[in-house]
Order: structure tokens, then C-alpha cells, then sequence
């Protein structure tokens, strides 16, 4: 197959999965949480991932990211084969490549802000990029906060925190977890924005788990999980469009 | 990753304070021991070089009373020494017991040194070794000069008269003058009384005889020069050697008995240390528990192992420099302290500057930052295990079951060992006491292993108690302390060991007492030992006296035998309780005589002992 330079710097993917299988458990108590996934995520694209509860999206994005083992398959991040990594490899790769937002619990509570933006740049020993720096930390609006701990900041503030510790590092991909999953809609709403933004204006790649069909439609493409497989994906979701698939799954695992 | 440590250090100030003490009262405890016996070793090295700083060349004849045949130095020999070539003086000395009354009757000084010497006034009249504040030397047979500390205790002045007992009846003599001396016994706590000469050597010796000769060189002479000088003109059995050696041995004599004062006070810090050691590895243990997510998070956004792990030692480390560092201050006012609680008991410390010695420092910051970091190595290598998933899911640290059998089977092991060592060497009757000892830590160590599983049954035996006194509260509180019983039994094994320590070492001071208190009944049979505070022998007139004493059924005098042992005491006649009344108590003091004392049977009975001058002290 032959493809012009163009077309594949368009479909260049920043991290795939290929029958990537993960079983937690042995014999009666086991649980394939991940059964043969194939998945590409383009560089410079805003992916969601969605799913009933206990559809394997966490587990998915664990995998991916390089934070868990996986039971057979591969990944890929880049141009590195995740499974042929040791412990200290993908611990490097984890801080030079992927940025990382979760839930909860997304700062050490015992550094400033400013200290948690720089805290990968800090572990790796280098420095951060002053002008990049600052630009992120203008585009949070975060400027003012940054000598705050953690416990003085809102959730937002602090989501956004994590937010900019993601972007500051300008790693190859984004992982979020259910990113805006504790804030309310307009707390939410602005963490997504920023994410969306660092995709469209400064070309990162991201990839959020996600329950909500509003955050899901800021994407720009929507991959649905039951069962520990793929099941569906959406280009340019909408709201509306993403509930409505989602009810049909809902419908189909209540009939089957 | 150090300001995270750092920050983490002042983020848990207050659960990390008790191992910050308990590392800090073992620095205290090396640093103050060794800042204590330095400064001591110090301050009695330049004494005793001070005291022999213008002898060149001292004699010794060991001559005495009661051994008439070893000779000492006469008048004679000592003028030819005085006249030989490069000899600037040579003082006869002599001496011996001599205390002091004040005015209720009771000696002044601590009692193991009370000396009395003879004056001897050079050519100029004076006598170098002592500087007379008040008055002058003793010029006739009924004075004395008595140095200025026992003068002030005694509050005698110039031209009163002073009670002094030598080997002999009490002595009433009229007080020439106040010295101070460089003497070192009298620095340290002793009395010195001067006699004219001739009542000294008469007192101590015999006429016209020095125990021993101190010589000062001329300018140019040195000391090796005069000693082959003065060897030739000396009596056998007499040994001349140079002031410097004196003092050296001195020294030397002085430092072997600081070492084991050095010994005993190590071992307290050695105690605080080991129960410091399982105190950190608690705290730090429940440190890396409760910060689990933090640390996940840490390996997630690119922390490796080593750092995780690296960044708790460091944790430890800061704790570890804050311990020493109070640590050791807190060791220097230790020293300070034991300085002057041993001026207070009479033990009279020569005056001198705290020394603190680079290896006082070293040890306290060695010992310190050491022990914390050792004993947070495990916990740091838990820490470092933690999975970076754990950053996103709730579980924390879980104590599986495997690493508790493990753990148990271990701690059984120890126990079982132990249990064997301890009834095999008590089966190996004496010979055995090595294994009977290494069999008992054995099995206290496999104890403490086995707190987690111990606490269950424990902990299940005071549950109702628990629930009954504190309701709710008392409930929650034995379950949370079931559910972790690895938490549960390291916060116990602390306290455990802390016991342990206590109880072992109290168990062991009664069992020694009972043992020395034995020993001690054994051998004697009277109630009540009068001895000189010397440690020399009673004059006759004692035993006439005590013999006339009211209450007093039986005395029996202590010949020195043949082996340096003192023969028994005759065993008391079979008679009723007697009630004796003595003088210096007043409260009636009860003296039971055992009624059929068989041959060889055991009284526990006590020793009591009157040393001359001071009142009876109960022995424990
Ligand atoms: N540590 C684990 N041990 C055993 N099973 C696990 C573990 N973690 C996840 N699972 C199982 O794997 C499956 C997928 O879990 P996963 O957390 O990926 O779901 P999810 O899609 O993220 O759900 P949610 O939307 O509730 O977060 C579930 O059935 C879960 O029970
Ligand atoms: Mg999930």
C-alpha cells in the first residue's frame, strides 16, 4: 500500500492498541475486562471513550497509558512497543511521553501549584520551557494561584491545575480519566475547553474516559466500549447524538 | 524531589514528633556520654599533670606502720638527695587516714578521701603544694592546716580547734592556717589535714621516717637526669620515677575507670535507639500507607522506584538531622547536667572546658541520621512497590494474607527456638546460661513478630470490656484494631518492646540486690559492721568502746586473715528481740537475733554498717 507523505502525517496515530486482552483474576474469579481491542488514536485528535460502567474503559486507558500490564496484545505508544518495556523504561516513557489527568486526587497536596505544574519536568531533572510555561499557565488562567496549595483551590481550579501539568510537560499524548467527572457543568465545561483548545491550537493529542455525552461531544470522536470490547465509535459527536446511541446499547444489553 | 521530602517532613510534624524524640534521646544519650567522659578524661588529665607539674622525680617506698621491715626514706637520705647536683628541693612526704569533725560531729568530706600529711616548709619557710589563704603551715606538734573547702564546710578559722581522727583516738588540735592545693583528691572532693612533721611520721610512720620523696629539677636538669641520679642513694624495695610518667599513669588509671561509666551510659542510648528504631519503622510504615495515592501518583506522572523509594529515606534522613541535631544539644546540657549532679553527690569535678570532641559529633549525627534511615528502609521499599494504577483506584496498600503467614511462620519459628534454646539450656544446668540467654531473645523477638497474630485473641478477650465502658466508641475501636493487624501490631511492638526494656531491667537491679544482699548475710552474721571510712583497720579502743555501748549483746572484731578475707562474726547468743536505742537515730530501731541460728543456715539478714565519723546508713 502506498500512501502520499501528506495522508500519513493525517493518519500518523500517537498511541494504538492491537488485540489488546486484559484478564484480571485466575480460573472462577477471573474477569476479562479487556477482550481483543483494537484501537488507533490519531495524532492531534480529541478522543472519548464511553461505555457502560464496567465496559473496560478504565482498564483500557490504563493499559495504553503504560500505568498497567496487559495480558496479551500489544501497544504501542508513538513508535514504542509498550510491552517489550521494563519497569524504568515505562516509568521514562510515562514522564517524557504522557500527560496524565484523573478523576480525583490529581495533585500532592503538600506543593503549590506551580510545583505540581513543573512536578514531571521536577522528577526528570529538567528544566520547563519558561515561554511554553507561561503560556499554558495563561491559558488555565491560572496565574494568580499559584502559590496555593491544593486544599486552597476549588475543584476546578485544581482540575485545571492538572489540566496545565498535562500540557506543560508537552508530552506525545493526553490520558484523562474521567477529568471533569467531579465538577459541575460549568467548572466542566471550562477543563473542557482547555482541552479542546490544547488539540485545536497547539496540536496535542488527547484521550478522555468520559460518562457524560455534553463532555463526549467536545471530541472529535467518540469510541464506545461494552463488555470489554469496541463496540462503536462516532466522528464530530454531538450531545444528542452520543445519548442516543448510548440508549440504543442500553436497549440492546437489556433485550440480549 | 527533596523539597517534596521536605515538605512532606512538615506535613506530618506531628505524627513524625515521636520518632524525632525517640531518635533524639539516644543522640542525646551518645552525645552526652561522650561529651560527659570526655570533658571528665580532660579535666583530670591536666589536673593530675598539674599536680605533678614541678615534680621532676617522685619515690615511693610503700612503707607502713604495721610492716616494719620495707624501709622508707630518713632524714638522712633525704639531705643527700637534697644535696645532689641539679636537685632545686626534695620534700619528704608522708601521710595517711586523717577526718575531720565539724561542729555536730560528723566528717566533713566524702569519706573515701580523708588524708592527713605532714608540712614541709622549705628554706623559705613554705611549702610549694600549698598556697595558705589564711594563717600559716603547722610549725608545732599541736596544730594542723586543713585545705580551704573542708575549712569552710567545717566553718573553722584560723586558731580554733579542730577535732581530727586518725588511726587512734579522736585528737584535738588548734588550726594554724587555710590552704589550696592542686592535690587532686582534694580537688575532687577529699579533705586534706597538714601535720607538723614529726606528728605525721609519728602518726603515720615513724620518727625521722617519709614514706615518699617528691624532687624538683634545677633549670637545665631534666627529670631522666635526676632519676639515674637519685636511684643509687634509695632503699630497696622504693620506686623513683618521673613526674610525667606519674601523671600519665594517673591519667590512664582515670580513663579505665571512665570507660565503664562510658559502658553503662552507651547502653541506655543503645536501648533508646532500639526502641526508636521500631518507632520509626512504625510511623513510617503508616506514612507510606496513608500517602499510597500520593506516591502512585508520583510513579504515574514518571517517578521510578528509586525516587519513590529514595524520597522516603530522605523524609527519614531530614527526620533523622533534625533528631541529631536536638538530639545532640539536648546531649550537651546531658553533660552539663551529669557534671553537676556529680558535684552534687560530692564527687568534686575538677574544674574545665566542656570538651566536644569531633567524634562526639560524628557519632551523634552518625548514630542518628543512621538509625532513622535504616529503620525506614523497609517502609521505603514498600513505598517504592506501590503500583502507579493506585493513583486512580481507591484501594490502598493491602496487607494480603500470604505476607502474614509468611510473617507468622516466621515469628513461630523464632518463638519455638527460642522456647527450645531456653528449656535446653536450662536442662544443660550451668553451662547452659549463653543458650538460656540467646534462646530468651530468640523468643522475644519471635513474640514481637508475632503481635499481628497475638492481638486477635487479645484483642477479642477485652472486646466485651471495651464495648461495655465506652459503647460505640469502645466497639469501633476493637474492630479497626482487628482489621489491620499488621498497623495494630507495630504500634503494640513498640510499646512491647518499651515493657520489655523496663520490666528486664527493673527484674534484674532487685534479682542483683537480692543476690549482693546475700551474698553479704552469708558471709556475715552480726547485725551491724563498724569499719573505718578509709577502708584501714579500727584502733583497739573502738572494740572497748562499742563493747560498753548501750544494746550492743556481742562484738566480735574483723582480724585481717592470711587470703585478705574477713573472718565471720561470731553468731549471736539465742535471746529475745532487743530493742536498740542509739544515739544518732532517734526512732527505736529493731534488732531481731534469729532464734535458733542452726549451723549454716541461711538468715536473711541485713548488713548494716557504721563507718567512723558518719552516722549508720541501712544498706537496701
Ligand atoms: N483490580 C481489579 N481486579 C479485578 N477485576 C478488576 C480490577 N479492576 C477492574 N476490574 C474489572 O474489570 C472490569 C472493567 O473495569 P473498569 O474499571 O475498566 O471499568 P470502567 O469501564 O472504567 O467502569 P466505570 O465506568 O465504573 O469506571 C470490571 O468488570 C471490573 O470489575
Ligand atoms: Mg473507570
Amino acid at each position: 500500500m502506498t500512501t502520499t507523505p501528506t495522508v500519513q502525517r493525517a493518519t500518523a496515530v500517537a498511541a494504538r492498541a492491537t488485540e489488546l486482552s486484559k484478564v484480571y483474576g485466575q480460573g472462577e474469579t477471573q474477569v476479562v475486562a479487556l477482550d481483543r481491542v483494537t484501537v488507533d488514536f490519531p495524532q492531534g485528535e480529541f478522543t472519548a471513550i464511553m461505555g457502560p460502567s464496567g465496559s473496560g474503559k478504565s482498564t483500557l486507558m490504563h493499559c495504553v497509558a503504560g500505568l498497567d500490564s496487559f495480558s496479551s496484545g500489544s501497544v504501542r505508544i508513538g513508535d514504542t512497543e509498550l510491552g517489550a518495556l521494563k519497569d524504568k523504561q515505562l516509568t521514562q516513557l510515562r514522564r517524557d511521553k504522557i500527560g496524565f489527568i484523573f478523576q480525583a486526587f490529581n495533585l500532592l497536596p503538600t506543593l503549590s501549584a506551580l510545583e505540581n505544574i513543573t512536578l514531571p519536568m521536577d522528577i526528570a531533572g529538567r528544566k520547563p520551557d519558561a515561554a511554553w510555561l507561561q503560556k499554558v499557565i495563561d491559558m488555565v488562567g491560572l496565574a494568580d494561584r499559584l502559590k496555593h496549595r491544593p486544599t486552597e483551590l476549588s475543584g476546578g481550579q485544581q482540575q485545571r491545575v492538572a489540566v496545565a501539568r498535562a500540557l506543560a510537560s508537552q508530552p506525545e499524548i493526553i490520558f484523562g480519566d474521567e477529568p471533569t467527572g467531579n465538577l459541575d457543568s460549568r467548572a466542566g465545561a471550562e477543563v473542557l475547553g482547555f482541552l479542546r483548545n490544547s488539540v485545536r491550537e497547539l496540536g496535542q493529542t488527547v484521550v478522555m474516559v468520559t460518562h457524560d455525552p455534553v463532555a463526549a461531544s467536545y471530541a472529535d470522536r467518540v469510541i464506545f466500549l461494552a463488555d470489554g470490547a469496541v463496540v462503536d465509535e462516532m466522528t464530530h459527536p454531538t450531545a444528542d447524538g452520543v445519548l442516543d446511541r448510548m440508549k440504543a446499547f442500553d436497549a440492546k444489553g437489556r433485550t440480549s | 524531589m527533596f523539597r517534596t521530602a521536605l515538605r512532606n517532613v512538615l506535613a506530618h510534624k506531628a505524627r513524625l514528633l515521636m520518632t524525632v524524640l525517640a531518635v533524639m534521646l539516644g543522640v542525646a544519650f551518645v552525645s552526652g556520654t561522650l561529651v560527659f567522659t570526655d570533658t571528665l578524661s580532660n579535666a583530670f588529665r591536666n589536673q593530675s599533670a598539674k599536680s605533678y607539674d614541678d615534680v621532676a622525680v617522685a619515690v615511693t617506698t610503700h612503707a607502713s606502720q604495721q610492716d616494719e621491715k620495707t624501709p622508707g626514706v630518713d632524714t638522712a637520705t633525704l639531705e643527700k638527695i637534697q644535696a645532689l647536683d641539679g636537685v632545686a628541693d626534695a620534700t619528704g612526704r608522708v601521710s595517711g587516714f586523717a577526718g575531720v569533725a565539724d561542729a555536730d560531729g560528723k566528717l566533713i568530706g566524702n569519706g573515701w578521701s580523708n588524708t592527713g600529711a605532714n608540712f614541709f616548709p622549705g628554706k623559705d619557710g613554705e611549702d610549694d603544694q600549698y598556697a595558705f589563704t589564711e594563717g600559716a603551715g603547722p610549725a608545732e606538734a599541736g596544730q594542723v592546716a586543713l585545705d580551704k573547702d573542708s575549712a569552710d564546710k567545717g566553718d573553722y578559722r584560723v586558731g580554733d580547734p579542730v577535732r581530727v581522727a586518725t588511726n587512734g583516738p579522736v585528737k584535738e588540735f588548734t588550726l594554724s592556717g587555710v590552704f589550696t592545693t592542686e592535690d587532686g583528691a582534694v580537688n575532687a572532693g577529699g579533705s586534706l589535714v597538714l601535720f607538723d612533721t614529726p606528728v605525721a611520721q609519728q602518726l603515720y610512720l615513724r620518727p625521722g621516717v617519709f614514706q615518699d620523696v617528691t624532687i624538683s629539677a634545677a633549670p637545665g636538669v631534666s627529670a631522666q637526669q635526676l632519676l639515674t641520679a637519685v636511684d643509687p642513694l634509695l632503699p630497696e624495695d622504693a620506686t623513683a620515677e618521673t613526674g610525667r610518667a606519674l601523671a600519665d599513669d594517673q591519667a590512664a588509671q582515670i580513663e579505665k575507670e571512665l570507660s565503664n561509666l562510658n559502658t553503662m551510659l552507651l547502653a541506655f542510648a543503645g536501648i533508646a535507639l532500639f526502641v526508636g528504631v521500631f518507632l520509626i519503622a512504625n510511623t513510617f510504615t503508616m506514612l507510606v500507607a496513608q500517602r499510597t495515592r500520593e506516591l502512585a501518583l508520583m510513579r504515574a506522572v514518571g517517578a521510578s522506584r528509586r525516587q519513590v523509594k529514595r524520597s522516603v529515606l530522605l523524609e527519614a534522613g531530614v527526620v533523622g538531622v533534625i533528631a541529631s541535631v536536638t538530639g545532640f544539644l539536648l546531649g550537651l546540657g546531658l553533660a552539663v547536667g551529669l557534671r553537676s549532679a556529680m558535684g552534687l553527690i560530692g564527687g568534686k569535678i575538677p574544674a574545665g572546658p566542656l570538651v566536644v570532641s569531633p567524634t562526639a559529633i560524628g557519632a551523634a549525627f552518625g548514630v542518628g541520621v543512621l538509625v532513622t534511615v535504616l529503620a525506614a528502609w523497609l517502609p521505603a521499599r514498600r513505598a517504592a512497590k506501590i503500583p502507579p494504577v493506585a493513583a486512580m483506584s481507591s484501594v490502598h496498600a493491602v496487607a494480603t494474607t500470604r505476607s502474614l503467614v509468611v510473617r507468622n511462620s516466621i515469628g513461630g519459628a523464632l518463638a519455638l527456638l527460642g522456647a527450645a534454646g531456653i528449656v535446653g539450656g536450662a536442662a544443660a544446668g550451668s553451662g547452659g546460661r549463653t543458650v538460656i540467654a540467646g534462646g530468651a531473645f530468640l523468643a522475644l523477638i519471635g513474640v514481637i513478630v508475632l503481635i499481628p497474630l497475638l492481638s486477635r485473641p487479645v484483642i477479642a478477650l477485652v472486646r466485651p470490656l471495651l464495648t461495655k465502658l465506652f459503647g460505640v466508641s469502645g466497639k469501633l475501636a476493637a474492630q479497626n484494631a482487628v482489621r489491620n493487624p499488621r498497623r495494630t501490631g507495630a504500634t503494640a511492638s513498640a510499646l512491647a518492646i518499651g515493657l520489655t526494656l523496663v520490666t528486664g531491667i527493673s527484674v534484674l537491679g532487685v534479682t542483683l540486690g537480692q543476690a549482693v544482699d546475700r551474698m553479704t548475710t552469708d558471709n556475715i552474721r552480726a547485725d551491724y559492721m563498724v569499719t573505718m571510712a578509709s577502708g584501714g583497720s579500727l584502733d583497739e579502743s573502738a572494740l572497748k568502746a562499742l563493747e560498753k555501748a548501750e544494746g550492743v549483746s556481742a562484738v566480735s572484731p574483723n582480724r585481717p586473715s592470711g587470703c585478705g578475707r574477713a573472718s565471720p562474726a561470731t553468731r549471736p547468743p539465742a535471746s529475745p528481740p532487743v530493742t536498740w536505742k542509739r544515739s544518732w537515730r532517734s526512732k527505736p530501731c529493731p534488732v531481731r537475733w534469729t532464734r535458733s541460728p542452726r549451723a549454716g543456715s541461711r538468715s536473711p539478714r541485713r548488713r548494716r554498717s557504721r563507718t567512723a565519723g558518719r552516722p549508720v546508713t541501712r544498706s537496701p
